[in-house]
């Protein structure tokens, strides 16, 4: 969650890696810049590019020119920051960038082209508009790297949050600068979000996780009953065939179960109502609710396990080691009912 | 491992408090730590969140015991329960001499319950070591709470080796010293044996 927090605890947001990059891509774009004055078959190569759309032969080139290069200066900071007066700031920032990047450019090639650097700048800025485009790119370049986070951060003005220590440490602590912890609670203060049922958004059925099986009947007799709810939770268009507060009825057979989850699953033509004796209740294989046959429930293991009989959770222990060691008289130190304590 | 210091005459072992987040393992230690009179223990520490959560882990050192005039200090540790502090929970386990799973009662939480255990394992598994090799109980804790699971429900889900499963309610103090004691006397009863043996 981003947030305001003063500047003082800020992360740096421009420092030196930036700094650095932003001089690689202006010395790349100086030595791409240089490479534009090879002659190519008899060509100036920076002007035969510029030919293939002549500037005085092409209407409005230089507004359209501008144009993009505002839009896209606007657009490019839009994405990264996501906020409107970020994104006109780095139009501003793109004009600045693109200017030095144009300065630098007729600095170097005044020369080869034998003309002063006003002359340059002007030819830069007209027919020779490829040099042009190249500090476009530059200024491209350097908002989306170097100044990314910068932008990202509304140059600093929004920065996320980190989970603080508690201020004061404890006295004693020695090495270790932790915090004193506070006296224990009496009550418990439990804020947790209760899981949410997959089938709760919109048209995502709900599925069994991984390692999966498909349900076959097992050896398990009797029936379970369920309250509704739990079959809306899975499939809230049950609403519409069940009854409020029915209970309906499963057979045990029918669990696929998912022990470590404490999670049985069953798909929807293995419940039926209180009272049917059919899964496959005319009601439920009926062509309102055909369509539901195969989705699966979630079957929490609050809502069966003590219908279940308890021999079904009997697991065999395997003891580990440690517990078939011999009694020693010196753990007699440690009475189990009555503390060493005050 | 356990550490002997023969200049001291101490012997040092680690216990760690495992469980999933918001399970009761910081109120166990400072039950502990309220309950014992200072001479027997140092001061708690603990990196926690402004919202209580441990966030690096609590240490509380203790000192139950004494065999063959060796001082036995516990230095009782809880990892941070919540999933993303994993790498955190790893570093705190190493060296453990002797493990608690702190078990969430609530239906709600039977999962998180299970996915916490194989984490424990998983965890274990990263130093060569497995639940097979060190003492450890299961507490089920929050027993005073209405919506609880049942104990033999638990112990099919968590408790396949059978070890001792103490209930809780760390808030009261109800089973945290019998959990810690019973620890204490797996931990003590294997260093006895091995000194014995001379494996130590």
């Amino acid at each position: 969650m981003a947030d305001k927090t003063p500047r003082t605890e800020q992360e740096s947001v421009f420092g030196l890696s930036q700094g650095i990059i932003l001089a690689t891509i202006f010395i790349l774009g100086a030595l791409i810049a240089s490479q534009l004055q090879r002659s190519v078959g008899g060509n100036n190569l920076a002007w035969m590019i510029s030919r293939t759309l002549p500037y005085d032969k092409t209407p409005h080139l230089g507004t359209a020119l501008w144009l993009t290069e505002i839009a896209l200066y606007g657009l490019l900071t839009y994405i990264i920051s996501r906020r409107l007066w970020v994104a006109a700031t780095g139009i501003v920032l793109g004009v600045i960038f693109r200017l030095v990047a144009s300065f630098l450019i007729v600095m170097l090639v005044s020369h080869a082209l034998n003309r002063t650097f006003g002359q340059t700048f002007q030819l830069i800025e007209g027919k020779l508009w490829v040099y042009r485009v190249m500090a476009m790119l530059m200024a491209l370049s350097a908002i989306l790297f170097p100044l990314c986070q910068m932008l990202k951060t509304g140059y600093g003005l929004y920065v996320e949050k980190k989970p603080k220590a508690k201020p004061k440490a404890a006295p004693n602590a020695g090495a270790f600068a932790f915090a004193a912890k506070q006296a224990p609670k009496q009550e418990y203060q439990i804020k947790r979000p209760k899981p949410q049922s997959a089938s709760s958004g919109g048209d995502h059925f709900l599925t069994p996780p991984e390692g999966f099986t498909q349900p076959k009947p097992a050896d398990l007799e009797g029936i379970v009953n369920i309250p509704v709810k739990v079959i809306y939770d899975s499939i809230p268009e049950a609403i519409n065939v069940f009854e409020a507060n029915q209970q309906i009825r499963i057979r045990l057979g029918y669990f696929v179960t998912q022990w470590k989850r404490a999670t049985v699953w069953v798909t929807w033509q293995q419940v039926f109502p209180e009272g049917a004796d059919n899964p496959n209740l005319r009601m439920l294989a009926g062509a309102e609710t055909s369509h539901l046959r195969d989705r699966w429930i979630r079957i929490p293991a609050r809502h069966f396990v003590v219908q279940v009989p308890r021999a079904h959770f009997n697991v065999e222990k395997k003891y580990p080691r440690w517990m078939r060691l011999a009694e020693v008289p010196q753990e007699q130190q440690f009475s189990l009912e009555t503390p060493i304590s005050s | 491992m356990a550490s002997i210091n023969y200049a001291t005459r101490e012997i040092n072992c680690k216990l760690v408090y495992y469980g999933p987040g918001m399970c009761g393992k910081t109120t166990n230690l400072q039950h502990v730590y309220k309950d014992l009179t200072s001479n027997l223990r140092g001061e708690m520490v603990s990196l926690a969140t402004p919202g209580e959560r441990t966030l690096y882990f609590d240490f509380l050192p203790v000192e139950l015991a004494e065999i063959n005039g060796f001082k036995v200090k516990f230095s009782l540790y809880t990892v941070p329960g919540q999933v993303l502090y994993n790498a955190t929970r790893k570093l705190v386990l190493r060296g453990a001499d002797g493990i608690v799973f702190v078990a969430d009662s609530q239906w709600d939480l039977m999962q998180e319950n299970v996915e916490s255990l194989d984490n424990l394992q998983e965890n274990l598994s990263g130093y060569n070591v497995k639940l097979d090799d060190l003492p450890y109980l299961l507490q089920y804790n929050k027993r005073d709470l209405p919506d609880v699971a049942p104990v033999w429900y638990m112990d099919s889900l968590l408790n396949s080796m059978g070890v001792p499963a103490i209930e809780a309610v760390a808030t009261t103090g109800d089973g945290v010293f019998k959990t810690l004691y019973l620890l204490c006397r797996y931990v003590i009863r294997g260093l006895v044996h091995r000194f014995e043996s001379g494996t130590f």
